[in-house]
Formats: structure tokens, sequence, C-alpha cells
């Protein structure tokens, strides 16, 4: 199946399609990233919605998939981003280090995480736990983050207010940060490698 | 969606919408008495600072971006060319690049090209070239251009080697003239600044840079001027750092400096910084930040209204000018407040010329009167002896080489014996975490040389003096060998799973090489490990052969090893590889070293209970000992001339201190005064269940230096409310003890003569004299509710828990071996101890329930402990500085509550419990919690010269 088969099988409810399309989809990023960047693009600039956009775009050319509606298709795309970014967080490694059991220096300094290094599937995890607090702001998590839409689009999608996605968008990261809080800490950078 | 989760979300969003100083009344106001509400608002509140950072970058530019070190790296940018990627966030990627030009190296931030068209983060990057551009001063980070890469905007930085003040102040407190040198580097640097109209207004230790050559760089300079609240770390990239995220730690670190305008969101001046200069000052000096809380708005309740305690109560060192400026710069009211950095430059100036004169009085003789010298020196020796009064003076015909006022250990010579090499770093631990540093004979600057975090051993000279080879441990199985060159520059791995490394005087490598799990052994070679060979392979499969030194002629080695973790005499083998014999005194050796002439083995040596350096003549003399006295000598490098030795003498003070309704202070006694804790002094209970007395153990004079037990002391007790002390069992050497629940009696397990322990009981009314309870040979002695005491003893050279009552044999409580006895529960149902598992593999804590049945798996290193009430769980992880502590509200009824299955490693584990409270440090606290005891442990050591006859 190409990557447009895939995606339809997902979308009609094949799960295991998904576990194929997961690295198409990063390689396309990685492609995209690196052609923007490239002398051939030069001038241009890449951001993030666009950048989903494109991918999905791609995957899906050539044909007209019976997505309900924007709303659907973004929905999906960013399930789909966050599928992809927890899977690409497993393959780096990260996940031995997250067992709750590995023991932490008490002496160690406090270590700096840089944003590259965040815990995807720490997040991941705590995203699960406030869908069922509070579906919607996990929603909007999801579409402002994996989706990569801003507080507008994500209004447009959810069909709220923009002020109730940048409410929501506040009060469920703080809540995320406190889930966070006290995950073992990532070591550095380079210890990954 | 839940009544109680839409509250909270509601008290949320109003009191963000209010300035900081407001939250704190607003929250009690609406959450009125309903204090578990209050905690859940607050606690999320704590992490309005994380939660900016969080998540901020989109995934898709994460996973697009995490091979950006392919795009950069290796192009070309005008005169520069990209060289390797430093730091990476959302804020920008942080390159090194050198500059062919000018042929030095410079650091380029990079925008992230998924952000080149978000204005308001352009907005931010042009602001910083801008200010950065006004600054032009050799104490801040200067920028040398604004380029575009293909269209992206690229900032041309100073590079700034070396590490953060924050990363520094994480090793504990700096030494009183580093600090003050630091400071006035600071204060340069914000006169500048300050000049220019530029307000810092988030200066603290992780913005500062130190060099290995001492200089200052403030960095991420006046980021915040034009920023809004709450954008001030978002925007703080350094350039050598990371992008910091969604750590606590980040946000307290930016609380913690701020000046209490800033608290309360008023207008900032100059003088804003000045204060958070000099809460930057407080904590170098004492290793402690001046305002402390467990969330952002209780720091900057702190800041708000307390007065810290004077840096002196901590540092008896610290001169009473430095302590006065700090002070005044910590002034609530700005008016109080030096009013320039140019005045605080010039003060803590002068107060670094008044130290270099009175600790180089020849000097002063020069300049000004002898009078005056000979009153500072006299102050300054008055004070040296306060410091060391429970170790007493080191021997006068001793040179002090270094000066630190944490630890120098591990002395080397370079082959002339004009340099020195050593380790500064974490003290008495024989592979922490330290630096290697290089320090030209006599009078030369020490000068740091690594920045990294690995544990650091043995450092020694190359044969031709150009580099320094160390052992690097990055884990319990990964001893490299690495090098670094003796002037300066990058540190490298050089051999893997080398350890210990020297020179043979015909050319091959002589290293300690893992063999299987800790078996360790001495091999030669070359360093692509060509011709290798056995040169002496631990008998025992614990045995580690750590360090060596090869006799003059090549034809001997020295071996320091450990056997079971715990050092054993030295070895002397034949380089040519055989088994060898055990030389110099008894006890453990942890360093050899020849005479140059080959005619004098030099150990350091344990066998009097204190390491001390000995000396046995070639090749069987009596082994005879050199220095003396209750000061630890670690570590030997012998002059090339032969007359003198470096070693690194340690002194340490220890005292009990509490934290009460009157503040903080200390209490015990005079001496080297401790709590036990495990694994040698199980679960000492300083408090009784009335908080009247504090018990401690003293160890002094005789007692310090008899060398019966390095981990005993005198049982002494302290009033809280008077102050008074009293000895509870006089010349005995106790290792640990309990007080019984009611607070009549205590029971002390004490050495005899022979370091046999029995165990005491002793009546705290003292209406009887202390008295053994029984010939039985036992330790950790803990009551539980009904006054029965349980011990532990031995049987078959097992250990096991025993219950002990008057008139009648010992009785093993429990049929399990165990390896310490940690204490037992107030009402008698759990005993906690320390085990191995039958399946062999590491140590850890259970809790046995009394009355049979398999244990609970509770830690693999804490300390475990109910208040005496069985109100309270106490969970104490160190004790190793910093240490925390949580006390767990119990139900009714409860002893234990439900235990996370592979037991509590850190505080997060202990996040399932319900209602657990957190104290920083390793404490011990009264039975409400409001008040508690804890230890303050110094240790210093330092590289002296010692004299040969």
């Amino acid at each position: 199946m190409d990557a447009t088969q895939l995606l339809r099988a997902w979308n009609d409810g094949d799960e295991a399609a998904l576990n194929e399309l997961v690295p198409l989809v990063e390689q396309e990023l990685h492609r995209l990233a690196r052609a923007y960047m490239g002398r051939e693009r030069q001038g241009h600039t890449l951001q993030a919605t666009a950048l989903v956009n494109e991918v999905f775009l791609r995957l899906a050319e050539g044909t007209t998939p019976e997505w309900r509606n924007r709303a659907h298709f973004v929905g999906i795309a960013a399930r789909l981003m966050r599928r992809v970014l927890v899977d690409h967080a497993r393959s780096r490694g990260y996940l031995k280090r997250g067992g709750g059991a590995r023991r932490v220096p008490l002496d160690d300094a406090t270590p700096i995480a840089p944003e590259m290094e965040l815990d995807v599937l720490a997040v991941d995890r705590a995203l699960e736990a406030l869908a069922k607090a509070d579906p919607r702001k996990s929603q909007v998590v999801e579409l402002r983050f994996f989706g990569g839409l801003s507080v507008d689009e994500t209004a447009d999608v959810l069909g709220i207010s923009a002020e109730t996605v940048k409410r929501d968008w506040r009060f469920a990261k703080l809540w995320l940060a406190r889930e966070l809080d006290g995950k073992t800490p990532r070591p550095p950078r380079e210890s990954l490698s | 969606m839940t009544h109680r989760w839409s509250e909270v979300e509601r008290i949320v969003h109003a009191a963000l919408d209010r300035a900081p100083h407001e939250r704190a009344l607003f929250i009690a106001r609406e959450c009125a008495g309903d204090s578990g509400l209050a905690a859940d608002v607050e606690s999320l509140l704590a992490r309005e600072t994380a939660a900016e950072h969080l998540l901020s970058t989109p995934a898709a530019a994460l996973i697009a971006m995490s091979d950006a070190p392919a795009t950069f790296v290796g192009r070309q940018l005008g005169t520069y060319t990209i060289v390797e990627l430093l730091g990476v966030g959302g804020m920008g990627e942080v390159y090194r690049a050198r500059d062919r030009q000018l042929d030095r190296d410079v650091a380029i931030k990079i925008l992230p090209p998924v952000f080149t068209n978000d204005a308001d983060r352009l907005a931010r990057f042009d602001r910083e070239a801008r200010i950065l551009a006004a600054l032009n001063h050799p104490h801040i980070g200067a920028i040398y251009g604004l380029e575009r890469v293909d269209g992206v905007p690229a900032l041309v930085l100073e590079l700034v080697e070396g590490p953060t003040l924050a990363e520094r102040l994480s090793e504990g407190a700096l030494g009183v003239t580093e600090a003050i040198g630091i400071a006035a580097q600071i204060a340069d640097a914000l006169e500048i600044a300050h000049g220019q109209g530029i307000i810092h207004r988030d200066l603290k230790p992780a913005n500062i840079k130190v060099t290995s050559a001492g200089r200052v760089k403030l960095l991420d300079f006046g980021l915040a001027t034009a920023g809004e609240r709450g954008e001030i770390a978002a925007s703080a990239v350094s350039v050598s750092l990371p992008v910091t995220m969604s750590r606590p730690g980040a946000v307290l670190g930016t609380a913690a400096y701020m000046s209490p305008e800033q608290a309360r969101g008023e207008q900032v001046d100059a003088r804003s910084d000045l204060f958070s200069l000099g809460a930057v000052m407080y904590e170098m000096v004492t290793g402690r930040r001046p305002f402390n809380g467990e969330t952002a708005s209780a720091i900057l309740r702190a800041i708000l209204h307390d007065t810290p305690a004077a840096p002196r109560t901590t540092n008896p060192g610290i001169p009473a000018a430095l302590d006065g400026l700090v002070m005044r710069l910590l002034a609530k009211d700005r008016e109080a407040r030096p009013q320039r950095a140019a005045d605080v430059r010039d003060d803590l100036r002068q107060l670094s010329r008044e130290l270099e004169v009175a600790a180089h009085p020849r000097h002063r003789w020069r300049r000004r009167g002898i009078a005056a010298a000979a009153i500072i020196v006299a102050a300054l020796v008055i004070w040296t002896l306060r410091g060391r009064e429970t170790n007493g003076p080191i021997a006068r015909d001793y040179t002090q080489i270094t000066h630190f006022a944490d630890s120098a250990t591990s002395p080397a010579l370079s082959s002339d014996g004009r340099w020195l090499t050593f380790i500064r770093g974490q003290p008495g631990r024989f592979n922490g975490r330290g630096h290697i540093y290089v320090k030209a004979l006599p009078d030369g600057e020490p000068i740091q040389l690594t920045f990294d975090n690995l544990g650091k051993m043995s450092p020694v000279f190359s044969p031709d003096d150009s580099t320094i080879v160390y052992t690097a441990i990055e884990s319990e199985f990964i001893w490299d060998t690495w090098t670094v060159p003796a002037r300066g520059g990058a540190a490298r791995r050089w051999l893997r799973n080398a350890s210990g490394l020297t020179w043979l005087p015909s050319g091959p490598l002589l290293f300690s090489e893992i063999t299987v799990g800790l078996h360790m052994q001495a091999v030669a070679g070359d360093e692509q490990r060509k011709g290798m060979r056995v040169v002496y392979s631990p008998a025992s499969e614990l045995g580690m052969a750590h360090r060596y030194a090869v006799s003059p002629d090549g034809a001997q080695v020295l071996i320091a090893e450990m056997d079971n973790a715990v050092w054993q005499p030295c070895r002397l083998v034949p380089a040519n590889g055989q088994t060898g014999r055990r030389v110099g005194p008894k006890g453990g050796c942890t360093s050899a070293a020849w005479s140059p002439d080959g005619k004098w083995m030099y150990f350091s040596s344990n066998s009097t209970g204190t390491p001390q350096i000995w000396r046995q003549r070639v090749p069987d003399g009596i082994p005879e000992q050199v220095t003396f006295g209750p000061t630890e000598a670690n570590g030997i490098a012998v002059d090339p001339d032969g007359r003198s030795l470096l070693t690194s003498l340690a002194t340490s003070h220890s005292s009990i201190w509490i934290r009460d309704e009157r503040g903080e202070r200390e209490i015990s006694r005079e001496g080297y005064a401790f709590i036990p804790t495990l694994p040698n002094g199980g679960v000492s209970q300083p408090v009784g269940p009335n908080t009247r007395e504090v018990f401690y153990l003293v160890r002094q004079g005789a007692m310090r230096s008899s060398g019966v037990s390095e981990r005993a002391g005198e049982l002494w007790a302290t009033n809280v409310q008077t102050g008074a002390h009293r000895a509870l069992l006089p010349g005995r050497h106790a290792i640990g003890y309990d007080v019984s629940r009611d607070g009549t009696r205590i029971a002390v397990a004490a050495l005899d003569d022979r370091g046999v322990s029995h165990v005491w009981l002793v009546r705290l009314d003292s209406a009887e004299p202390p008295r053994q309870l029984a010939e039985f040979e036992a330790d950790e002695p803990r009551f539980d509710s009904s006054g029965n005491i349980f011990c532990r003893g031995t049987e078959n050279g097992r250990k096991f828990i025993y219950r002990l009552r008057e008139g009648r044999a010992p009785e093993k409580a429990i049929q399990q071996s165990v390896i310490f006895f940690a204490t037992g529960s107030p009402r008698g149902d759990w005993l906690l101890a320390r085990v191995q598992p039958d399946s062999g593999g590491g140590h850890f804590n259970v809790a046995f329930p009394a009355a049979g049945g398999p244990p609970v798996r509770l830690c693999d290193q804490c300390e475990v402990d109910w208040t005496p009430n069985g109100k309270y769980l106490i969970v104490r992880f160190g004790p190793q500085t910093p240490g925390r502590t949580f006390a767990v509200a119990l139900e009714p009824g409860v002893t234990l509550p439900p235990w996370p299955a592979n037991g509590a490693n850190s505080g997060k584990d202990l996040s399932v419990l319900r209602n657990v409270r957190e104290f920083a440090g390793f404490i011990y606290p009264s039975e409400d919690l409001s008040t508690h005891v804890f230890a303050r442990r110094n240790m210093q050591s330092n590289i002296y010269r010692v004299p040969l006859r």
C-alpha cells in the first residue's frame, strides 16, 4: 500500500496501517525541513502549521479522501503527528530511561533539559490523563502542540472561542507541567548518542 | 469534569490575572479553609514559568529540527565556519564556529528556521543584538555581529568557555577570596550597563560564567529590559546553554534572586540588580540561597517579608565587612541599599586587598605598617584556629599549597617538581565529581582544566609534562582514561576501560582494566593495547587494583587495591608480573609513592583509624609514621629532590542545628557533633517525643584520635530552651542510640575497648546510673512503644534482629538475616532492615511485618522512620547534600501506607502517597513537624608540603 492508501486505511479504522504510516510521515518531515533550509528554497521559511499541512497534502496527493471536513482532517493529522513524535522519541532510546525504577543520584546538580529533549513519552502519558479529566483541554493541546495550529485555527476546528482556547491552553500547560515535574531528569544530550 | 476541577481552574485563572504579590491573599480568601484546594492551586501556579516554556515548539518543528546538526555544521557563513552544535532550543540553535580571519572560535546563535517568520521571536532576536552591541565590556559576553544564513538571522557572539556560576555553586560554597573576586567583576559589568540605562533584571548564577582564568562574563544581558513580564526566562538562551524548560528548579531559580520591587511587579531600577547581586553573593559564600520556599510564591513571600540569617552564622570565616555588605545589598528598601554598582565594586576591591595583605604579610610590610598587619594576622590566626578547633592545628613546619574552602586532593607533580596537578571537588569521596586543576609552585594561581561532571581520580603528568592524564568515571562500570593539556585545552577520552594509568620507565603504560563485574586487574601495554600483559590480578572476584606507584628503576610496582569495596594494605609486585606481597602498615592503604632514590616506600594508610602518611625502607624495614594528629592525610607526591612530599590534609567540622519558631541555630557543643546515619548507625533518633532535648554524638580530642572507631562519639544532649549540654554516657564510644517512645530512657550501642558493641540503657532523669543490658554483642538498639528493645545481634557470622528483655536470653524477632537493622515502628508491627536478597544483587531496605509474612521493599537508599507518636512516616533520601526529607501523614490505624511496588528512590516515587510534605535537606522533624533538627557538615581539604627528614 502506498502512503495514500495507508492514510485512508487508518482513517477507516485499520490501526495496523498506522504502524506503516508513521515512518513515512517522519521521513517526509525531515525531507521537507531540509528542503526548506536548502539553497534551492532560499528565502523561503518554514512554519510548523504549513509543515504539517504540507506533509499530509503530499501523503494524500492525487486522491480526494472522504475527509468529512477540515476539522476532521486536522484532527487526524494531529493524532498522527502525536504518534510520530512518540515513536520518534522511543526510537531515540528515550524509553529505556523513563522507567520509574532508575535511581537518580541525590547530589546531582539540577540538570538543564534542552527543549529538544522534552520527555515526549511523559507528555503523551500526561495527556492521556488530562483527556480523562477534561477532554476538551486535551484536544486543545493535541491540536496546538501536535497539529501545530494557532489559537484561532484551534478555535475554528473545535468550534469554541479563541479566548476559551487561550485559557484552556494556559491551564492545560500548568497542569501538564505539574504532571511532568519529578519525572526522571533527562541525562545531558551527549550521553544519548 | 468535576466541580472541583472547575473550581481549581477558575481560581488559577483569576490568580494569574493578578500581580504575583496579591496572589497569596487572593488564594487564601478563595479557598477559605480548604487547605487541599489551596495546595492544589498553589502547586499549579508554581509552574507558571515552567508552563511558559512547555510545548512552545510545535511537535513537527521538534522532529524537523532533530537532524538540525547536519544542516548547519560545516557550512560557511562569511568568514565563519560552523563547527559543531553546542545547544538547541526553541529560541535558537547555538553553534561553535571558527572565525578564519581572526583565528578564534565564536558562538553563533541561529533562530530555528521554523520560526523565521514569527515576528515576536524575530523582534526579540534583534533586541538582544542591539542591547549587546551597546555593551562593550570585558565582563559582558560580547556580540561580534548580526549575519544571515540563507535568509535566516544569526547572532555572532563571544564564545565563553567554562561553567556557569550555578554549576559551580551546585558543588557548594566558594572560598571567600574567590567569591569577592567574582562579585567585584559582576559589579563592574553592572556599572557599565546601568550607565547605558540597561537593567539586567535577571541576574542569577545561571547567567554568570566563570572562565578557567577566573574571569567573569555576564550572559543574557538586558534580555529582560524590554520584555514583558514572564518573558524573562523564556528569552534566556545563553550563548553556551540550551534553553531551560519546564523544570521546577528553573522557576525557583528565577524567583530566588528577584528584588522585592520586582516581586511586587513594580518598576525596577539599577538598585534591583544590586539586590540580585547581594543574593548571588550570599549564595557564593554560604552555599545557600537567602530566600527559600517550596513554591515560587513562597519564595516571593520570603523575599518580601523575611530577613535571611547573616552569612556569618553559616560560615564564620566570612569577614564582617563582607557580611555587612551582603546584608545591605539585600535590604528590602532600595534606598537602604548601596546605590551604585561602582560603590559595591570599590568596597569589594578594598576588601580583597585587605584579605590579600592578611594572607601574605610580607607584602604588607612593604606597603604599610607592621602593626596593622600584625592585627590582621592575629585575627586571621584566631579565625583559622577556631575553624579547626575540632582538629587541632596543622603541624607548624607544613606549608599550605592550596587554599580552597572545599577540597583539593590527589596531588601529583611534574617531573621537575615545579607544577602541581590535583582534583578539586567533593571532599571525602575517593572518586567523586571534581575538576582537574594545575598550579605553578609555589605561588601560581590554581587553574581549572576540566569542566565536566564526571567523577575523577588519580591525575598524573605525562612523562614529557605536556599533558595531564586522569581517570574519569561515568558510572559504576565505566572507568576511562582521559587527557587534558597541562596548559589548558579540551579534555578528551583517551583509553576506554583504563584507570589509574601511569607509565613504566621503559615506556609502556600501566593501568587498571575491569575484567568481569567489579574485578579490576593491573595490565601493561601500549595505547593500542598491543603486547598487553597482566601485571597483577587480584585473587578475589571483588578485588580492584586501583592505583600504582612504579619504583624509579621500573622493576617493582606498589599497588593500592580494594577488596569488596574496602581498601587493603598496599601490595608490592615485581613489574614482570607476579602476585607479590603486602607491604607497609596494616589497614587500608589508599595510595603509595617512592622516594626518588628508590630507597623508601610511602603509603597513605588508615591503620591508626585516621589516614596518615607512613614510610618503610625497601625492602623490609619497619613501617614508620610520617604525619600525625587528627587531620586526615590522603595522596602522596614526593618532590623530585626527595626532601618533602605533598599530601592532601583534611579538616572537618560537623554541628547540630535546630530550626524552630525562633529560626535556625546551632545547638551542639564543641567538637565534631553528628547524628549517626545508615549504614553504620542505623536510624538514630535525635529528637525525643517532647522536643525538649536533642541527642547527638560528639567526637573530640582523645575520642577522635583513639582509633577505636571512626563512627563512634560520646552521647550528648542539649536542652533546646536553655542551651545547656550534658553527657549521657560519659567516656563511652557510642555508635547509635534511640529514645524510648515515652521519652524517659535512651538505649545506646557503645563500643568496648576491643571495639565490640553492647547495648546500654540510660535514664534521662538520671535517677539511676547507666547500665549495660547484657553481655550479648549487639548494636542498633530500637524501642517500640511498649518499651521492648530490638537490636541487631550476630549468630554464626550472620546478623539478625533480636528482642532484648531484662533477665531473659535475647530472642530472634524474625528468622531472616539482615545486613543492618534500621528501626521498628512505634506500634511494634513493622521492623525495618537492610537486606541482601537470596537471589544476589544489590542491597535494599525492607519492612518486615513483625507478625511474619513477606517483607515490603522500601527503597535502595533511604532512611525510613516514624515520629514517636506514630502519626507521620518520615522518609529521608541522602544524607549527602542536598538530601530530601518527606513526612507522610498516616491515617489512624495505618503504620505503613500502600507502598510503590518497586520501592521509593526519590520524592517522585512518593507522589503516589497522599498527604506528603517535603523538606529540603536531611532532617529529623519533631512529632508535629513544626521543628526539625539537622547536622551541618563541612569538610575542607587542602594540599600541604610536608618536610621529610
